[in-house]
């Protein structure tokens, strides 16, 4: 059975909303954080390593339907989050 | 003439890890108990010699470990005892450590810790580390430290010193406290110079008033002062007293102030007679920081007025929560209206009002936090500073440390050994200590109220361009009221304030 690549939030990772919808990405050991948008706190909310990233852009897409996901964007913003740390990789 | 060394101990007794470990204020700042009992002792013919460690490795640069000369008298006289500063949690581990290498250098001379965290642990400190600590003064020390050395000198044993904790045959002693001033005039007001103090430390406070706070929160020892340390009533020194302390200070070349007990709870007669005597002096233009601490609608319109003509020009409100719920569940008697009102008044008379708030109370939701979280926004545009979020500290002996399940929180630290974790964590620059949240709630596990912290911190952090624009349109009402105040000035304090907020715990 062939498997496929997805990305779920590293455990010592949390994503947070404050009360006047400011999103922040938030590093359970040390307190480092990351300032994100709404749609990118969308995003990671849905990454729980079941769905594929390609079910996950379409719900974004309904859910933003003003902004437009560029590939590029979308690449750049996964690769900083294994870099970073707050993203890892999992297989379905 | 026999001499004593007290001293300010550092939060663990090495200057290398001192530098990493956790970092809060007040690391170099002395308790000024310890002044106090200095300025007494010398009064009845001690000699006194205090030593700042902190101080020591932080400024001095020192970076090995303190040769035990130091510890000696003037001349390399071997003091007749060790005084020890146990003020606050995070000295815990430092006050142990130093105890037990003085016992190695010096194991003839007794070792007696003081403060409110000692007073709060003494039994336990003597069960445990009674090999290098001889006693432990419960609450105020004066007479209790004068009938000590008097024992001592006589080679007697310190039976029936007024509480003082101590050791025999193994066995712990609890001495009770029957000995109170009962005029605190009696403890001269302190003069840094003649203490030895020859740096102009920090910010110098004025003891006003002596004994328990006037409210019942249940989070604050304040209210329990008479039950562990023994002084059933306030007390308040004479406005002569005061005025002659503050003189020294700004003689000595002190130029900030402040007033941190409970003095707002002495009544208005009292406090207005204090402002105008501090008016007569004309403080206001000797001094370019003068702070004081108040809880929300204790201060009316008219004591505001006159403080700030005697030259107060900020003043510290606790407002705790934005939650009515909880500010009535831990008994704090202040309204939300009156927390409003302070901020409102205290511009109006051209004082800034710094606020302090906290997070993991008993019964607090997600949705108590948002109201914190909105009437933070709310004061801001009042013109409040906000100076601080910290996680709730469950303080021992309080009533909520003592009743716990009554007030539905799980104790996550209970022993002297559990806070201890105080002074040895390290020191994390965006304030984040889960293993020092000492409690959990109904609604919050500690992740939970780090969370809640950083919510509010980063909603004064960005707040910061608002409270400056605030700021500079209340200058005016500040510098009419403290000529001495400048916008440059005003605007210095607001950006490093912010700028700390992100680090301080508390």
């Amino acid at each position: 059975m062939k498997s496929t690549i997805t990305l779920k939030l590293s455990e010592k990772w949390d994503i947070l909303e404050d009360f006047d919808g400011n999103y922040y990405i938030l590093n359970l050991e040390n307190g480092d954080y990351y300032e994100i948008d709404s749609m990118k706190f969308k995003f990671l909310s849905l990454l729980d390593g079941k769905r594929t990233l390609e079910e996950i852009i379409n719900i974004i897409a309904q859910n933003f339907p003003k902004n437009k996901i560029s590939d590029k964007n979308l690449g750049d913003f996964l690769e900083e989050g294994l870099i970073k740390g707050f993203l890892k990789k999992c297989f379905i | 003439m026999a001499e004593i060394v007290l001293i300010h101990p550092p939060t663990i007794f090495n200057p290398v890890l001192f530098r990493k470990k956790f970092l809060s204020a007040p690391l170099v700042h002395y308790g000024y108990g310890m002044l106090y009992l200095g300025s007494f002792l010398i009064k009845n013919g001690y000699k006194i010699k205090i030593i700042n460690i902190p101080e020591l490795y932080q400024w001095w640069g020192c970076r090995k470990e303190l040769l035990p000369s130091i510890f000696s008298g003037s001349h390399g006289q071997t003091p007749i005892l060790f005084g020890i500063e146990l003020n606050w949690m995070h000295q815990s581990l430092g006050a142990i450590q130093l105890a037990k290498r003085l016992k190695k250098f010096f194991p003839e001379v007794f070792i007696v810790f003081g403060g409110v965290h000692a007073s709060l642990f003494a039994k336990e400190i003597l069960l445990e580390y009674s090999d290098y600590v001889d006693g432990v003064i419960k609450g105020e020390s004066e007479l209790s430290i004068l009938d000590l050395l008097r024992k001592i000198e006589s080679g007697k044993p310190p039976e029936n010193v007024s509480g003082l904790v101590w050791a025999k045959n193994g066995k712990v002693i609890e001495n009770p406290v029957t000995k109170i001033l009962e005029n605190i005039d009696e403890v001269p007001p302190y003069s840094p110079k003649k203490l030895g103090i020859n740096k102009v430390f920090v910010t110098p406070a004025v003891n006003i008033m002596r004994g328990p706070c006037s409210m019942e929160c249940i989070y604050c020892i304040g209210p329990r002062i008479p039950y562990i340390f023994g002084r059933q009533k306030i007390a308040c020194h004479s406005i002569n007293w005061i005025i002659e302390q503050i003189s020294i200070l700004i003689e000595e070349g002190y130029k900030r102030l402040f007033f941190q007990d409970y003095f707002w709870c002495i009544g208005k007669n009292n406090l207005l007679k204090i402002a105008q005597a501090l008016q007569k002096e004309k403080i206001n233009e000797k001094l370019d920081y003068f702070n004081i601490t108040s809880a929300p609608g204790f201060l009316d319109e008219e004591l505001l007025e006159e403080f700030s003509r005697a030259g107060v020009d900020n003043i510290d409100y606790g407002v705790e929560s934005g939650s009515q719920k909880v500010l009535d569940t831990v008994r704090r008697k202040v309204t939300i209206s009156q927390i409003r009102d302070s901020i409102k008044i205290s511009v109006k008379k051209g004082i800034i009002p710094n606020t302090f708030w906290m997070v993991g109370f008993p019964e607090e939701t997600v949705e108590d936090v948002m109201k914190t979280f909105q009437l933070l926004k709310e004061t801001i545009e009042l013109g409040g500073l906000p100076r601080w979020v910290t996680p709730l500290i469950v303080v021992p002996k309080t009533k909520l440390y003592e009743e716990p399940e009554r007030y539905g929180i799980k104790l996550l630290f209970k022993s002297f050994r559990d806070y201890i974790a105080f002074s040895n964590t390290e020191h994390n620059p965006n304030a984040w200590y889960p293993n020092l949240i000492t409690h959990e709630t109904k609604y919050f596990k500690n992740y939970d109220i780090l969370k809640m912290a950083f919510i509010l911190r980063m909603l004064i952090k960005r707040s910061l361009n608002r409270i400056l624009e605030k700021a500079r349109e209340n200058s005016k009402i500040y510098m009419k009221y403290h000529p001495n105040l400048t916008l440059s000035e005003i605007e210095k304090r607001i950006t490093s304030s912010i700028s700390v907020i992100q680090g301080s715990f508390w």
